[in-house]
């Protein structure tokens, strides 16, 4: 049996196993420091992840995801500060405290459309962060601004508990969440509710006609990638062992949006393609040259101009032509 | 006969509007404390900084996070003309309108290659850019600290060297500014060039395929904001003596966001009733409350979400819903008059 020979879904399968192997295998190449670097990148891929499921399959440009990032990283860290939740209890209270917060800013945040949605959420998230940094808040946000966790974190699997001090532990453990939330934000994306919402990001009035419940739909996406935010952030929290307001900041979901944009915003693998781009750009870039900023100015201007599929959308096109010769 | 009264109403608070702009710097000591005529003069330049931001945003349809960058300038370039070149008045103030829409001129290049949240981003990018450099060389800009400075007279008739130190002279001529530029800005959105602007802003593949190149009017759209942010920059400079990287942030630009989304995006006037009506809040309410952008967020939130035409678009229903309503009494009113005429 051929390369070319075999069908569309078992190329693909085969290329999640080599990718898994390949991600297994990695930190046995990388030193110590690299290793939390790329699990960094996993992490903030997931977050970014979660940005191109509002805007890639909901339609929405939120600005808000750094709001429900923030959320997950302090969910986590008051529900361990506070009810003394082991490492999976405060994942989950990281994720409801994301939902809860994105429930009623969902609400008002979805009615509104195009420029007036990214208004509103920027205007929600800096709410956010001026009710959290204004003082009142301390005993959710610290005396300063940042909330350092005060033990090192450990992942009871029952028979046997992981440490977080060993930094091989943190890389699997980001990497197993993290591809966990892949598998599921693509199964979603592949059901009749992710074919839907792309429909109704198309063409919201002939979603409408043809029955799709579409306020329901872009209010579920929103909710759920919240969801999906808040855990990047409760992953966060347990690696870099601090959370700041800063987190809150629109910024962050600016961010997000960049690396989306660049690595291709309508799927799920191009925000981690992106991200990757974006940190190592950062890490290497912003080391020789100040103004880093203007370069990722005009990456995104070339990228939005040239290749509005992003670079995943590029890689996809020259695979289908190497394979179709 | 109700619309016809409600159009009537219209104009006449429209008249008292224009007296009151008119004769406020001697009316309002009467009424109120005198440095409301200061808060006044505010009011008036930041209306022509959410103009520019009205411009994009409600009639070209592009939401932009980076005017403050050419307000920036403007405030930039008269702080340099005036203290480190040694200019008079009027140069100074050709020199920060200039640094504006060069800067305009060269950003809108890259920048309206964008749409939608990209061209928000790109806005976001520039000014962070432009900011970031303002704020880290000290030496040229000095800073967050700002650049001080003493303004010269506006012109000499005679013996006569009105400064604005006078709080009444400034009022007036900024007043005069304002007005110039708002109808300036009127005249462009009459001409065939503002319905230009609408047709790309409605549907940019149509109006391309009606003969505009929609770049190039976005182009045009880009360079006259920058153009007008700039003016309200350098009077803003020359209102306040001074220049600081803050004007650049964006937090000015988002200002100038809530105040045209309150307002009313795509109404000429809009802006300027956000605007006043946000800073006598801040005035009235800040004393009080430190945390009262909370409700200035809030208010932007429900008027987005429930009434996405802000303030002018609801008194603009009010006014034609009652014409609406009454198309009877209208047309007999019209008839009868026409027929009077005739006879």
């Amino acid at each position: 049996m051929t390369f070319c020979s075999m069908s569309m879904l078992n190329r693909s399968w085969l290329a999640v196993g080599i990718l898994a192997m390949a991600f297994i295998a990695l930190p046995f190449f990388l030193a110590e420091f690299q290793r939390i670097f790329v699990a960094e990148i996993l992490i903030w891929g997931l977050f970014t992840m979660s940005f191109s499921l509002v805007y890639g399959y909901g339609g929405m440009m939120s600005f808000a995801q750094a709001v429900f990032f923030g959320a997950g990283c302090y969910g986590f860290n008051l529900g361990t500060h506070y009810y003394g939740f082991n490492t999976w209890g405060a994942i989950a209270s990281a994720v409801v405290a994301a939902v809860t917060l994105a429930i009623p800013i969902g609400v008002v945040a979805t009615r509104a459309r195009s420029h007036h949605f990214l208004i509103v959420t920027v205007i929600f998230s800096v709410l956010v962060h001026m009710i959290l940094s204004s003082g009142h808040w301390r005993w959710l946000g610290g005396p300063y601004v940042t909330r350092s966790l005060t033990f090192v974190p450990e992942v009871p699997f029952g028979f046997v508990t992981l440490s977080y001090e060993s930094e091989i532990v943190a890389y699997y453990f980001s990497l197993a969440v993290v591809a966990a939330a892949f598998g599921g934000c693509s199964l979603l994306a592949v059901s009749p509710f992710g074919r839907a919402l792309i429909a109704q990001k198309d063409n919201e009035m002939r979603a409408h006609l043809i029955g799709l419940r579409v306020v329901w739909m872009r209010f579920s996406i929103f909710v759920i990638a919240a969801g999906v935010a808040g855990l990047s952030g409760a992953l966060y929290a347990l690696l870099a062992r601090y959370t700041s307001l800063e987190f809150f900041h629109w910024t962050y979901s600016g961010q997000a949006v960049v690396m989306a944009v660049i690595g291709g915003a309508n799927s799920l693998v191009g925000p981690f393609i992106g991200t990757a781009i974006y940190l190592l750009a950062a890490e290497h870039l912003s080391r020789h040259f100040e103004s880093f900023a203007i370069l990722i100015g005009i990456i995104l201007i070339l990228v939005v101009r040239y290749a509005p599929m992003g670079v995943w959308g590029l890689a996809r096109i020259a695979i289908r032509k190497v394979s179709s010769e | 006969m109700i619309g016809f009264k409600r159009h009537t109403l219209f104009i006449i608070l429209g008249g008292l509007l224009a007296a009151f702009l008119l004769t406020a710097p001697y009316v309002i000591p009467f009424l109120l404390n005198t440095f409301w005529v200061n808060i006044l003069t505010e009011i008036l330049i930041w209306s022509l900084f959410a103009a520019s931001v009205n411009l994009l945003f409600g009639y070209t349809g592009l939401l932009s996070f980076g005017q403050a960058l050419f307000f920036g300038m403007g405030a930039y370039g008269v702080a340099f003309g005036l203290s480190t070149f040694g200019l008079s008045f009027w140069p100074a103030f050709l020199l920060g309108v200039a640094a504006a829409t060069v800067t305009a001129a060269l950003i809108g290049f890259l920048a309206v290659r964008l749409t939608l949240a990209y061209f928000t981003i790109i806005s976001v990018v520039f000014s962070l850019i432009f900011y970031l450099f303002a704020v880290g060389r000290k030496d040229i800009t000095n800073g967050d600290d700002g650049m001080a400075f003493q303004i010269p007279p506006v012109f000499t008739i005679g013996g006569w060297e009105p400064t604005l130190l006078d709080l009444t002279f400034q009022y007036y001529f900024v007043l005069i500014m304002v007005a110039t530029f708002y109808l300036l800005l009127w005249m462009v959105l009459q001409s065939p060039l503002g319905y230009a602007f609408k047709a790309v802003r409605e549907n940019d593949r149509r109006a391309s395929l009606i003969g505009f190149n929609p770049y190039i009017i976005r182009y045009y759209s880009f360079v006259l904001a920058g153009f007008l942010a700039g003016v309200a920059g350098t009077l803003f400079a020359l209102f306040s003596r001074y220049t600081t990287a803050q004007y650049m942030y964006w937090t000015v630009s988002g200002e100038g966001i809530v105040w045209v989304v309150i307002g009313g995006a795509g109404t000429l006037l809009g802006p300027a009733l956000g605007t006043a009506l946000l800073i006598v809040i801040r005035e009235q309410l800040s004393v009080y409350w430190e945390h009262f952008l909370i409700l200035v967020g809030i208010i932007a939130i429900v008027t987005v979400t429930f009434e996405p035409a802000g303030l002018m678009g609801m008194l603009n229903r009010w006014k034609d819903r009652s014409r609406a309503a009454t198309p009877a009494a209208e047309t007999s009113l019209t008839d009868s008059e026409s027929e009077a005429a005739r006879s």
